[in-house]
């Protein structure tokens, strides 16, 4: 009896043993193929399900697959689950290290995939749209249609500048823009004239540089095509400049405090009158819905098109086991309306509902939006219906915004940083350690700027500089 | 040898109540551990771990590559012995105190109210903390400094404060498990040993010192060993999510464990994060094991093993 | 005699007193916070009572789609199922290896104490328990990984065992006749009510308060507990951070302060509900213990 007992105790504790048995049949339908999507988004599983549900009916009908759609903004999570070699067929690798993906082997070569199986979007790609793809002479990424060229300048809530009677257009630079800072603290003590664009003082930059690696490596001025010594955007006199405007503002009281550490993603809807944007077609108009006040903006820096908004953003791992079908799928999300408007909005009448069909769309009433990804993180905008209160004519403006930009000088060229790892891995300490800081005016840029620069220096500035100047040099010598 | 082997036999039981946890350790820590391996490996998706390419210690430079090296050093092993000793006397007086109370009813409060803090996981924390410190609506800056007329202080920008913050953070949300876990040595302690000794005359202080101290000595070796295998490693979000992450206290906010996640964060270049994990084992161990060797001579019954 | 008595029950009451306010201090803020207006914070800054009492941060998170409900619900189940069988695990493995007379008891101990020391790192576990066992998107997710087992309280139950179970009670069983199991559960469990309690309390907050595995293995938010939650919203702060630097604006859903606060709130509250009556037993356990003892 005292030994049954006894055997139970040890049995229940072996059952958690048991537990580790499979809890999941793999797999039930083979014939049909089902392709996994990871896009950047947030949306919830169930709705996510039953998007997939409803688009699988149409992909099995146009390319023979089904599709599962995942979401998610954890980049760390989808870093994870690529590693590890989990099955995912079509990845917008928004925010993950490119370089790094594809130097550790974990995506496919796509340039006989991309000609053979995608012909609608390949006619639909401009040449030059495709050259940041590139990595060794291989197509690593599938170019991406939306905004391909930045302008950035401030974001300023146009109620307070009718009142104080301002107009936008004459505000031309940091001078401009701290005397209407200035009037904005005489006349609105509630409001904090210049705020942080996200959490943790974040900011748009803006300034005329050409950022070829997270601001170690740059070229000091983007539109200029004579000038191709590579350096980092804190040693930059625009910089040093920016670093001393905010430094005096903050003495000055015009900064929300804290706003390096700021927890709010959004003070441009309390308690913010203006913070750094970039500026594409329709901002205006998505900034003013989103934060709930009329906004107006200045230009500061002229529209720039450069390899970071032409990198492309999506992907097919080296785990995916029907490539042909996974690009197949990204061609019809690039090329036809129909998928990708599901995709990107969910079903019609459920998640959302035309206003004026074909070209804009609403959320319907009283629905609590659990779907919506983030537009401009599918493969093409522009096919896409604008939500309602924007212009749909905006496509059309974004279009010939991004041709008539300026090219930088180094558009198409991409860092490999495989054999600088080391140096780079220093350096992002480095920086974190003063970027913000400095550009939210928290330390004093004539000591810490010096301190900053022998603290890059030491950490191997100069071996990313050499390594990237010669790639560089390479690339351009090969563009001739 | 085969007295040995009966000796073992006749002790099957024992080892049979040892088999499901010696199985799930097997399984959820040494199945993985190859994976160390790693580190001294360049990662390749399609050759896979065992199969990448090995290039020595090149995954560690990036360790010892700046001269924030030291800092990280310094912090790590400087915070980790602070809170040891400060962490085990507090912890020690409380329970002792506790013990002491007469009133039930007091003693159920504080007992109830000190374990609080470490019910609740680093990011609420932080949150409380950032309740008290924020700049523009801070308890600190907006009810007391502005009361006593003193200036704001912008906390997550003045390093010099940090190291009595996180000190005192890290004391506040452990106090409680620790002093609880003496207590319950404490409590467990022959009665019949204090009568005794106040038969003989000795007061409470000496009471504590020759009674009830060396009663809690194995407890108290035992924490402190284990706590000097983990001084290479920090509590993440103590140090992180604390000071929210605020870059102008890097230098008195960063460990080895922050530093790795902010210089991989971009990069998520796993080779190089598993070298820092078997840097931190390796010198944890090697410090664990001397410490272990230590105790052994002095004190053969509290060693470890 | 007597009066020093009094002057140190004194001193005593006042120095445990304080320190019990500043450990419950804080919470208040946190409460407060998340009952104010959210213009009241940024006026006012954070009081121990709120300036404008606003409900509106329970209304936006009450009225999502239940989410808040299911979270719970996983929680709870995860840490009560996880608690139990963490606690029979543990305590069968560290009586054994608190019996000086077992034969290798040392090597099991070095092989326990080795896990705290060396891990095989993240992407190794990963890969193991989602390829060879398939626990991922499942309940198992939030049970299994390094949760169902601590070295730590192993070593600690061991070393109460060792210390406070005199092996003579143990060597006169045996001499009964008794058996290992019956010595197990009619001699030593009973007198170790503390630890056990103490055991359960840690096991159990390790469950309620992990949300690594949640966030490693699932990727179904229906499957997510309260911790998970809570995290993910923290975390997107972090997403964000590194997101919007590369030059597109991310609107995601930042809940502002006072929700923040409540979220907090809510996750703190079963703990702060169901502790105090843990407590009570644990009290109890911990002095019909040592009465015993």
């Amino acid at each position: 009896m005292k030994r049954k007992k006894m055997m139970a105790a040890v049995l229940a504790a072996l059952m958690t043993c048991s537990a580790f048995t499979p809890a999941v049949a793999v797999k039930a339908d083979d014939d049909v193929v089902k392709l996994k999507i990871w896009v950047f988004g947030e949306g919830s599983t169930e709705e996510c399900e039953k998007v997939s549900e409803a688009l699988s009916e149409i992909t099995r009908e146009k390319i023979g697959a089904e599709v599962e759609i995942y979401q998610t903004i954890d980049t760390e999570k989808l870093n994870l689950a690529m590693t590890s070699g989990e099955k995912l067929d079509l990845v917008c690798a928004h925010n993950l290290d490119r370089s790094g993906l594809v130097s550790s082997g974990m995506l496919l070569p796509l340039d006989d995939l991309y000609t053979e199986y995608a012909p609608d979007a390949a006619a639909m790609v401009k040449e030059e749209d495709t050259k940041a793809l590139y990595f060794d002479d291989q197509m690593y990424f599938l170019p991406s249609n939306g905004d391909k060229a930045r302008a950035s300048g401030v974001m300023m809530r146009k109620d307070i500048l009718d009142e104080l009677g301002i107009n936008a257009d004459d505000i031309k630079g940091m001078d401009d823009f701290h005397d209407v800072l200035v009037k904005v603290k005489e006349n609105y003590p509630d409001l904090y004239p210049l705020v942080p664009s996200w959490v943790g003082g974040g900011m748009q930059k803006t300034f005329h540089i050409d950022d070829i690696y997270n601001g170690l490596v740059v070229l000091e001025n983007g539109f200029d095509p004579s000038d191709t010594t590579i350096t980092s955007q804190y040693e930059t006199q625009e910089w040093k400049d920016f670093c001393n405007y905010m430094y005096q503002w903050n003495q000055e009281g015009l900064l929300m405090p804290d706003a390096a550490t700021s927890t709010d993603n959004s003070p441009m809807s309390t308690v913010g009158f203006a913070d750094y944007e970039n500026l594409i077609p329709g901002k205006e108009a998505d900034f003013s819905k989103g934060n709930g006040h009329e906004f107006v903006s200045a230009q500061f820096v002229e529209p720039l098109k450069d390899t970071e908004r032409n990198k492309g953003i999506w992907c097919i791992p080296a785990g995916c086991e029907y490539p042909e079908k996974a690009m197949e799928l990204w061609n019809l999300l690039y090329s036809d309306k129909e998928v990708a408007t599901m995709a990107a909005y969910g079903i019609e009448g459920v998640n959302y509902e035309w206003v004026e069909e074909g070209s804009v769309v609403k959320i319907p009433d009283g629905v609590k939006d659990t779907y919506t990804t983030y537009e401009w993180a599918w493969p093409n905008l522009n096919i896409l219906p604008v939500f309602e209160g924007k212009d749909p004519a905006v496509r059309q403006e974004l279009e010939e915004f991004n041709d008539s930009a300026a090219r930088a000088t180094s558009l198409g060229f991409v860092l490999d940083t495989s054999t600088i790892m080391n140096e780079i891995t220093a350096c992002n300490n480095v920086k974190q350690k003063y970027e913000t800081p400095l550009q939210w005016g928290a330390l004093d840029p004539e000591e810490a700027i010096p301190e900053f620069i022998e603290e890059l220096e030491a950490a191997g500035l100069r071996t990313i500089h050499e390594e990237a100047q010669r790639q560089l040099d390479e690339y351009l010598a090969k563009q001739k | 040898m085969k007295s040995k082997m009966r000796k073992i036999r006749r002790y099957w039981p024992l080892y049979l109540m040892m088999l499901p946890a010696c199985i799930y350790i097997f399984i959820n820590n040494y199945v993985p551990l190859p994976g160390v391996s790693l580190a001294f490996r360049q990662y390749n998706f399609q050759k896979g771990i065992y199969g990448s390419p090995f290039i020595g210690l090149k995954n560690f430079k990036f360790l010892f590559a700046s001269k924030d090296a030291w800092i990280i050093m310094r912090n790590t092993i400087g915070y980790n012995l602070i809170f040891i000793v400060l962490g085990t006397v507090c912890a020690i007086a409380v329970a002792i105190l506790l013990c002491e109370i007469r009133s039930k009813i007091s003693k159920k409060i504080y007992q109830t109210c000190i374990l609080i803090p470490y019910l609740v996981s680093m990011v609420i924390i932080s949150y409380l903390v950032f309740a008290f410190l924020s700049e523009g609506n801070g308890y600190i800056n907006t009810q007391i400094l502005a009361k006593l007329g003193m200036n704001k202080i912008s906390w997550y920008n003045e390093p010099k404060y940090w190291p009595v913050i996180l000190v005192i953070v890290n004391l506040w949300k452990n106090i409680g498990y620790n002093s609880i876990m003496y207590y319950a040595m404490i409590i467990a302690i022959d009665k019949t040993y204090y009568e005794a000794a106040r038969v003989d005359g000795a007061g409470r202080w000496q009471q504590i010192l020759h009674i009830t101290l060396p009663a809690i000595k194995p407890t108290i070796v035992i924490l402190t060993l284990m706590s000097v295998g983990r001084i290479m490693y920090s509590d993440f979000g103590l140090f992180y999510q604390i000071p929210m992450n605020s870059g102008t206290l890097l230098d008195v906010t960063n460990t080895i464990d922050t530093y790795v996640y902010r210089g991989l964060m971009q990069t998520n270049n796993i080779g190089m994060s598993a070298a820092a994990g078997v840097y931190q084992s390796v010198v944890g161990f090697i410090l664990v094991i001397t410490a272990n060797l230590i105790v052994k001579k002095v004190d053969p019954e509290s060693a470890l093993f | 005699m007597y009066k020093n008595e009094k002057i140190f029950q004194f001193f005593a009451n006042l120095i445990l007193a304080l320190l019990t306010i500043c450990c419950v201090a804080p919470f208040l803020l946190m409460i407060s916070a998340s009952f104010s207006s959210e213009s009241a914070l940024s006026v006012y800054g954070y009081t121990f009572w709120p300036k404008e009492f606003d409900l509106s941060a329970y209304k936006y998170l009450f009225s999502s789609t239940g989410a808040l409900l299911k979270a719970y619900s996983v929680s709870i189940g995860v840490t009560v199922v996880g608690t139990v069988l963490n606690l029979i695990m543990t305590i069968l493995m560290s009586y054994p290896l608190s019996r000086k007379d077992l034969p290798g008891r040392n090597i099991f101990a070095f092989y326990l104490f080795f896990t705290m020391l060396f891990n095989g790192g993240l992407i190794p576990s990963y890969i193991m328990w989602t390829r060879n066992f398939h626990i991922q998107n499942t309940i198992w997710a939030l049970l299994i990984p390094n949760l169902l087992l601590n070295a730590y309280n192993v070593i600690m139950m061991r070393t109460y065992f060792t210390s406070s179970i005199p092996m003579e009670i143990i060597e006169a069983a045996k001499i009964d006749g008794a058996r290992e199991g019956t010595i197990l559960v009619k001699c030593v469990l009973p007198m170790a009510k503390p630890i056990i309690a103490t055991v359960a309390l840690l096991v159990g907050l390790g469950y309620w308060n992990d949300w690594m595995n949640g966030l490693y293995y699932l990727s179904d938010d229906s499957l997510y507990s309260i911790q998970v939650l809570l995290t993910k919203i923290m975390r997107n702060i972090d997403m964000i951070k590194q997101t919007s630097a590369s030059g597109v604006s991310v609107m995601a859903q930042i809940p502002s302060t006072s929700v923040r606060m409540a979220i907090a709130f809510l996750g703190v509250l079963p703990i702060l509900i169901a502790y105090p009556f843990f407590q009570k037993f644990l009290v109890k356990g911990i002095t019909v213990g040592a009465v015993k003892g």
